[in-house]
C-alpha cells in the first residue's frame, strides 16, 4: 500500500505529498496486468493523471481541500490494491477451525483471520468514505456504509479482545453516525479525524498480533472524543440545537430602528399591509407571522416545529432570494435565517431587509452553524437582531428569544384559515427530527396530528383510536414500515385507512414491497417538498370520504 | 442436553468463533452467512436455538424475517451484537428474542455466558 501518512502541516509540503501519491498511483495502476485492466480502472488512471497536471500550479486552498484529498486518495488506493494486492507476509499455516483445543490456540488462529477481514473492510471504509462529501443522499449512504463497516470490525476485535482496535473502530462507529447530523459541506472536520483513525487501524490489521502503539491509541483516541463531543455539541433529537450566546448586540443603527419600531408601535399607528409594515397596539384582525429561511428542508421543518408552541403561522423560504420574493407578497413579523444558503445568503438577506423602507423593522435572527466571532460580527454588523448557533441549546430557549423579539416585531393583517375541519393524521417515524418535520409539514393543512416512534405503538394507536391517515417510516426498529402497512391491511377495524410509506430506499425492489404491502403511496425521503406532501395526503383524505 | 444451533452471520470470522464457543459448549452447529440461505437450511434440520447477529445486510430485521419462517416461528433467538449490553438486553425484549450476549465480552465472557442461557431454553 502507498504510505498515507501525512504528518507535516506545511501546506506545500502536503501537496507535494498528496501529487506524489498520485503518481505513484497512476504508476501501479500502469503496471497491472491486461486482465486485470477494467475500462473504469483505467478511466481513473486518466482522471488521476489529469488531477497531477491540474495539481502542478496550484495547493490545497484550505484544510477541508486537503481533507478530501486525503479521503480521495485512500479510496483510490483501495481500489487498485484490490486489483493488484500486496504480497501477503509468510505465515504458519493455521489449523482447522474444528482442531482448535484450547481457547488460546483459537485466538491466534482467529486474529489471523480477523486481520484478513479487517483489512478488506478497511479497504471498503476507504471507498465508501469517498462519497460523504458528495450529495446529502450519497454522503448519507456512505456514512452509513462507513458505519457498517466500523461496527463489524469493533464486533470481531471485540470478541479477540482486541480493546484498542475496537475501542477505537467503535468511537469511529460513533463519529460518522453523528455526522448524519451535519449538512454535507460541514462534514470535512470529524473526517479528518476519522483519517487519523483510519490509518492506525491499518496499521494494526498489518501488525502480526494487531500491535497497537498505546501513545498513538491515545491521540486518535482524542482526537475522535473531540469529534464526536462536537457533533453532540452541534445536534440534539428533535430540534437543531443552538448553543448559549451571549445577549444580541445589534448594530447601534438598527437598535435605533427597533425603538422606532416600539414608539411607533405605542403610538398605535394605523393596521393594513400596503407595502409598508405598521406596528400597533391594536390587534384586531391582526396577527404576527414568522418566515423560516434555511435550504436544508429538515432543519427548517425542525425549527417550525418547535415555534409551533407559539401558535403563529410560519412560512419557509429555502434561500435569501425565494425569502425575498416571499416578503413581498406577504408581511412578516419576524424573520429567522440559515446564513450559508445557495443563491443569497443570510447575510446578504439581512442586509437587504435593513436597506429596504418596507422590510427594515423586521426583527431577524440568525441561526446558524459558523461559530466564529468574524461571521458573528458581519452578521450583527449586516444587522441582525440576535446570532443563534446551531448547537445546545433546547427548542424552549429559541421559543423565549423568539418570544422577546416578537413583543417589538409588526402585526400583520390576519389570513383567514383555510380549512374549517380537522382530519387525524397519524405519523410512525423513530427518528424524532424527521417525525417532528414531517408533523410541522402537515400543520400547514390544518390538520391533528399525532407522533408514534414504532410501528408497534402506531398499530395500537390505530386500533383504539380514529386516524384518517396514516405515515409510515419504512426502516423503524421492531416492526418496519411494511409490516405495518401489513397488519393494518389484516384488520377488519382500520383495513381502509389510506397509508403513505416513507423511505429513503429508493428502489424498484422496495416500492414494489410497499405496493404490496399496501400502501397507498410510496414516497423517497428528500424527493418530496411539503407542499407536494401536502396535496399526496389532501388527495387521500378527499379519496377515502 | 446437546442443542443444534443455528448461527447467522455474514462475516465468516464471527461465524468460525461462534462455532468454536458451541462445539466446546458440546452443542452442534448450522452456519448461515446470510438471511437467504437460511430456509434451505433449515429445510432439512430444524435448530433449537438460533444465534443470530442484528446487522445483516440483506435484511432489516433478522428476527421477524427468521420468525417468518414456519420452522423458525417459535425458535429461541438470540441475538449477538457490537452493542454494549444493557443497550442489547433491551434491543432484544423488545424485537422479541429469547436472549441477547454482546460481543464486547469477549470469546471467554461470550462462551460463560452462553452456556447457561443455551441451558436455560429448551
Amino acid at each position: 500500500m502507498v504510505d498515507m501518512s501525512t504528518q507535516s502541516h506545511d501546506p506545500s509540503i502536503e501537496f507535494s505529498t498528496t501529487r506524489q501519491r498520485l503518481t505513484e498511483l497512476i504508476e501501479r495502476e500502469s503496471e497491472l496486468d491486461e486482465s486485470e485492466r477494467l475500462p473504469g480502472l483505467d478511466a481513473i488512471a486518466s482522471g488521476l493523471e489529469q488531477l497531477v497536471e491540474a495539481m502542478e500550479d496550484k495547493g490545497f486552498e484550505d484544510e477541508t481541500q486537503r481533507t478530501r484529498a486525503e479521503v480521495l486518495l485512500q479510496g483510490l488506493d483501495a481500489i487498485i490494491a484490490y486489483f493488484a494486492p500486496e504480497p501477503a507476509e509468510q505465515e504458519a499455516p493455521e489449523p482447522a477451525p474444528g482442531a482448535a483445543s484450547s481457547t488460546e490456540l483459537g485466538l491466534e488462529q482467529f486474529i489471523s483471520a480477523f486481520r484478513n477481514e479487517a483489512q478488506k473492510r478497511l479497504s471498503g471504509l476507504s471507498i465508501s468514505m469517498m462519497g460523504i462529501f458528495h450529495g446529502e443522499d450519497t454522503s448519507n449512504q456512505a456514512l452509513e456504509s462507513s458505519a457498517g463497516h466500523l461496527h463489524a470490525i469493533r464486533g470481531s476485535a471485540a470478541m479477540l479482545n482486541l480493546t484498542d482496535i475496537a475501542e477505537i473502530s467503535g468511537l469511529m462507529e460513533q463519529v460518522l453516525v453523528s455526522m448524519r447530523k451535519l449538512d454535507p459541506d460541514e462534514r470535512s472536520v470529524p473526517t479528518k479525524a476519522l483519517m487519523t483513525g483510519y490509518k492506525l487501524l491499518e496499521s494494526a490489521v498489518k501488525d502480526k498480533d494487531c500491535y497497537v502503539d498505546p501513545a498513538e491509541v491515545v491521540e486518535v483516541l482524542e482526537d475522535l472524543h473531540e469529534s464526536f463531543e462536537h457533533l453532540l455539541e452541534d445536534s440534539s433529537p428533535s430540534i437543531p440545537t443552538i448553543e448559549p450566546t451571549p445577549p444580541p448586540e445589534p448594530s447601534g443603527e438598527y437598535e435605533l430602528d427597533l425603538i422606532e419600531a416600539a414608539k411607533r408601535a405605542e403610538a398605535d399607528e394605523p393596521v393594513g399591509y400596503d407595502g409598508v409594515l405598521t406596528q400597533t397596539s391594536s390587534l384586531e384582525g391582526m396577527e404576527q407571522r414568522i418566515l423560516i429561511v434555511d435550504d436544508v428542508d429538515t432543519i427548517a421543518a425542525s425549527v417550525g416545529f418547535v415555534l409551533s408552541d407559539l401558535d403563529l403561522p410560519i412560512d419557509i423560504a429555502s434561500h435569501g432570494v425565494e425569502a425575498l420574493e416571499m416578503l413581498k407578497e406577504r408581511p412578516y413579523s419576524l424573520i429567522i435565517s440559515d446564513v450559508a444558503m445557495p443563491r443569497m445568503d443570510g447575510i446578504a438577506l439581512t442586509r437587504v431587509v435593513r436597506a429596504e423602507q418596507e422590510l427594515q423593522d423586521i426583527p431577524l435572527i440568525l441561526l446558524t452553524s459558523l461559530d466564529h466571532p468574524s461571521e458573528r460580527d458581519a452578521g450583527f454588523d449586516a444587522g441582525a437582531n440576535d446570532y443563534i448557533i446551531k448547537g445546545s441549546i433546547g427548542g424552549g430557549e429559541l421559543v423565549n428569544r423568539v418570544r422577546e423579539l416578537l413583543k417589538i416585531a409588526p402585526f400583520v393583517p390576519r389570513e383567514s384559515p383555510k380549512r374549517k375541519t380537522r382530519q387525524r393524521i397519524l405519523v410512525a417515524e423513530d427518528a424524532e427530527t424527521v417525525a417532528a418535520s414531517i408533523a410541522f409539514l402537515l400543520s400547514a393543512g390544518d390538520y391533528d396530528i399525532t407522533l408514534t416512534s414504532n410501528g408497534h405503538e402506531a398499530l395500537t394507536r390505530l386500533e383504539r383510536e380514529d386516524f384518517d391517515l396514516l405515515i409510515s417510516d419504512w426502516q423503524m426498529p421492531s416492526m418496519t414500515g411494511d409490516e405495518l402497512a401489513r397488519a393494518v391491511r389484516a384488520s377488519a377495524h382500520i383495513k381502509q385507512i389510506p397509508i403513505i410509506l416513507l423511505t429513503s430506499l429508493d428502489s424498484d425492489e422496495v416500492r414494489q414491497q410497499g405496493r404490496e404491502a399496501g400502501a397507498n403511496k410510496f414516497l423517497v425521503k428528500g424527493k418530496i417538498g411539503g407542499g407536494a406532501l401536502l396535496d399526496i395526503v389532501s388527495e387521500l383524505l378527499d379519496a377515502a370520504r | 442436553m446437546p442443542k443444534t444451533i443455528l448461527i447467522v452471520d455474514d462475516s465468516e470470522l464471527i461465524l468460525s468463533m461462534l462455532e468454536m464457543i458451541c462445539t466446546q459448549l458440546g452443542h452442534a452447529t448450522l452456519k448461515a452467512s446470510d438471511m437467504t440461505s437460511v430456509p434451505a437450511i433449515v429445510a432439512s434440520q430444524t435448530p433449537d436455538v438460533i444465534i443470530s447477529d442484528l446487522n445483516l445486510p440483506d435484511v432489516q430485521d433478522p428476527i421477524t424475517a427468521l420468525r417468518q419462517l414456519p420452522q423458525l416461528a417459535q425458535t429461541p433467538i438470540i441475538i449477538v451484537s457490537g452493542t454494549p449490553q444493557a443497550e442489547l438486553d433491551a434491543l432484544a425484549a423488545r424485537r422479541g428474542a429469547q436472549g441477547a450476549i454482546s460481543k464486547d465480552a469477549g470469546l471467554p465472557g461470550m462462551m460463560m455466558q452462553l452456556g447457561p442461557l443455551l441451558d436455560a431454553l429448551s
